[in-house]
């Protein structure tokens, strides 16, 4: 927690910003990529969207407490940007974040950037049906095999709600697999 | 209907990928959109204009103190009450020696009008009692 603090202070020391920063950035890029890229599936999108988020965690650094741990308050700011980036989407085009939603998985197959197999399609299908915060849920813990505690913090809800929301996730996923 | 659960399976993957070196090149992408403070670095060239300034003050110091030396001894003029002080309490020269040093020119600017009366003069040579062994001589 130590090195946390001196790793903070050294963000917002002029002297050590770069350096800190550019540590900050190797170390978080790939974690808080994944988790965008499994909220808004396309990789330009996820592009624009970690940037977003990277922008305003080094204009935000200045006012984070340290009341949660660095990781999860980043992590939060990531979910947080790649949702509103979703429901900005949805709008432009004039249809609900789900039937979005439904749509881009439909286009993944097309998708430069995805080189899934069937079942690896499959599942993305399945997935995109179950309640949004189940979804997330779910790709934390499967994909990203986040741990129900620090998913806690990223969050705002207690293990238990999440332990129940990914047994109702996994559940309607594995009816979906059967079924289709 | 094939059951199927997730445990069973072996892991399935988001099936996503990424553009080649799309993680070397990101963290300069954000670095040049934020307002970051960029470290000072000294590089060689800059250390060696340091030294070229130094040892330029060097040589402008060393020039100077000649400089300095000449005027500040050119810039102290002597008192002339203090030196005619200095040869009366402590020279050894006399007074005939010193008339001796005295040429025409000087004999000039030592010239002093004096405007005397013909009793003023009368009283000077009647209460004299040198002047006339002077005036021989």
């Amino acid at each position: 927690m130590q090195e946390e603090k001196d790793f903070i202070q050294e963000l917002l020391n002029p002297k050590t910003q770069n350096q800190a920063f550019q540590k900050l950035l190797r170390n978080y890029q790939r974690p808080l990529y994944n988790q965008i890229r499994n909220i808004v599936l396309n990789h330009d999108d996820a592009n624009d969207v970690l940037q977003n988020t990277f922008v305003k965690v080094f204009q935000y650094l200045k006012d984070f407490k340290g009341d949660s741990k660095l990781f999860s308050w980043m992590y939060r700011i990531a979910t947080n940007e790649a949702f509103t980036f979703l429901n900005n989407k949805a709008k432009r085009n004039g249809i609900t974040s789900e039937a979005l939603q439904s749509k881009i998985v439909d286009n993944l197959k097309a998708d430069t950037y995805f080189d899934g197999n069937e079942i690896q399609l499959k599942l993305q299908k399945a997935i995109a049906i179950l309640p949004e915060k189940q979804q997330l849920v779910f790709k934390m813990k499967y994909y990203e095999e986040i741990k129900y505690k620090d998913m806690s913090e990223v969050l705002g809800t207690s293990v238990g709600a999440l332990k129940a929301s990914y047994h109702h996730a996994v559940k309607k996923i594995e009816e979906f697999m059967m079924t289709n | 209907m094939k059951d199927f659960k997730l445990d069973n399976e072996s892991k399935i993957t988001p099936g996503f990928t990424i553009p080649e070196g799309y993680f070397d090149t990101f963290p300069e992408n954000i670095l040049a959109q934020i307002p970051i403070h960029e470290p000072k670095v000294n590089s060689i060239f800059d250390i060696k204009k340091t030294w070229y300034f130094v040892a330029a003050a060097i040589v402008i110091v060393m020039l100077s103190i000649p400089l300095y030396l000449k005027y500040s001894i050119n810039n102290k003029s002597l008192d002339a009450s203090e030196l005619e002080n200095y040869i009366t309490n402590n020279s050894d020269v006399s007074e005939d020696e010193i008339v001796d040093l005295l040429d025409k020119e000087d004999l000039v600017k030592m010239k002093i009008e004096f405007n005397l009366q013909n009793e003023d003069l009368e009283t000077i040579l009647s209460t004299n009692s040198n002047l006339e062994q002077y005036i021989i001589n």
